[in-house]
């Protein structure tokens, strides 16, 4: 595997060292630089740091999304891993890849290795997978037109879960708008075309 | 594509047959003869220079056509764009769905895919029509107003608080959810759909929606990049007076 280069734009000394924990673990990964003031925010962006991969809090730029967002194009969002204390909807719309602070660790450790083999191949991973058990529940929820919190309810699972098991689902099939999904879940037969509303 | 008005007309079909769809939508006919693009263009009564812009800007998508930037042009956008959405709304979409209609399967398993199909579709459909249709009602005729006022350079007080409220940069944000649906149904045909009997349907409903997908993709590049900055700047200069 080619070395992986990242930056680390966190404030948290606690979620720095956590990261480089968890990173400790694969070989090819070097900790290029890491960011701890709000101020140098900024340069990271417009400055040409070499990485391959920028993990950032996003409390770095809570108040100016809008900016970060234009200053890195729609190309480089498979190089960026958001952090956040807390799911907030423009999360799931601008970024590829977040992870939310109470994430588990089977999930993180998901992420970062998808992450990573996309490097390595130098396109995204083929997601042949099968959709689990769990995954079909959910699918079967959204076609039947429940929203995130109703199928957190039905299931006895958080929101976050949902929205966790819904960004799987759209990877692996490739479909991402409700009615495909329904589409997709009658001719699976995992919900009857009659229970589609 | 090297362009000049004195050019024949079918030249420029021969070079880029996809540009049929752009003459269709300013309602040029084929059967041109020998004739330039300036003649034809004079024949319609379209301005030659704004759609060479056109052709420019759909072949090439780096090019920045500096006159589509000129004040002077966004009515002439506008109108394009308007047309641009009849397009969609009133040839292109109804023919995609009579391809779906056309296709068949013949095992009984397979015989409610159909229906699936067209369903989505009617919800695609549906979805485009209220996006271009809000974009006719509200979002052009404010370009518009602000484009008038601004010539005239009149201080406009209702105007000026509309803007406030209400700028062009409020708009530009929703047109991914229609790609979206667009790329759902690629998958759908490509990777989940049973083959019908007859597969040239499915060859032909594919192109249709790459094609779609691409011209649609052109139409809000004209958007995002010509019509909003250029009356966003027309407001703030509006407000500042």
């Amino acid at each position: 595997m080619e070395e992986i280069k990242i930056i680390l734009a966190e404030k948290s000394y606690i979620i720095r060292e956590g990261l480089k924990k968890i990173f400790s673990g694969y070989h090819s990964i070097i900790i290029e630089k890491e960011i701890t003031e709000l101020s140098k925010n900024t340069n990271v962006l417009s400055e040409k740091l070499k990485y391959d991969l920028l993990i950032i809090n996003s409390d770095f730029f809570e108040n100016s999304l809008n900016v970060f967002k234009t200053q890195f194009k729609k190309n480089d969002s498979s190089k960026i891993v958001v952090i956040s204390y807390k799911y907030f909807d423009d999360l799931e719309r601008f970024f590829e890849n977040y992870i939310l602070i109470n994430e588990t660790k089977q999930n993180i450790e998901k992420i970062f290795q998808e992450i990573f083999n996309k490097k390595s191949t130098g396109k995204s991973e083929i997601h042949d997978e099968e959709l689990s058990t769990r995954e079909k529940e959910i699918l079967k929820e959204i076609a039947l037109g429940n929203t995130n919190k109703e199928i957190a309810e039905n299931l006895f699972i958080s929101s976050h879960t949902v929205i966790t098991h819904r960004k799987n689902i759209t990877k692996k099939l490739g479909i991402k708008t409700v009615s495909g999904l329904t589409v997709y879940a009658i001719l699976n037969n995992i919900i009857s075309i009659e229970e589609a509303k | 594509m090297d362009l000049l008005k004195t050019r024949k007309f079918s030249s420029i079909i021969h070079e880029n047959y996809l540009l049929t769809s752009i003459i269709y939508r300013f309602g040029i006919k084929l059967g041109f003869g020998d004739k330039t693009i300036e003649q034809v263009c004079a024949e319609y009564k379209i301005d030659s220079d704004f759609f060479l812009e056109i052709i420019k800007v759909f072949t090439d998508k780096n090019y920045i056509s500096e006159s589509l930037l000129m004040n002077k042009n966004i009515p002439f956008t506008i109108d394009y764009l308007s047309k641009s959405h009849s397009y969609y709304n009133k040839v292109k979409i109804p023919f995609i769905e009579s391809l779906i209609n056309e296709m068949t399967w013949k095992d009984e398993g397979n015989k409610n895919n159909k229906e699936i199909l067209k369903k989505f579709f009617n919800n695609y459909r549906k979805e485009v029509g209220e996006h271009t249709k809000n974009e006719e009602l509200v979002v052009y005729p404010h370009c518009l107003d602000v484009y008038k006022y601004h010539l005239k350079g009149k201080n406009d007080l209702q105007l000026k608080e509309k803007i406030k409220k209400y700028s062009i940069k409020n708009y530009a944000e929703k047109h991914e959810e229609l790609n979206a649906s667009l790329l759902d149904l690629k998958n759908i045909i490509i990777k989940y759909l049973p083959p019908p009997e007859n597969n040239l349907i499915t060859e032909q409903i594919l192109y249709e929606i790459f094609r779609l997908e691409k011209d649609m993709e052109d139409h809000t590049r004209i958007e995002d990049t010509i019509l909003v900055p250029v009356i966003s700047k027309m407001e703030q200069e509006i407000l500042k007076n």
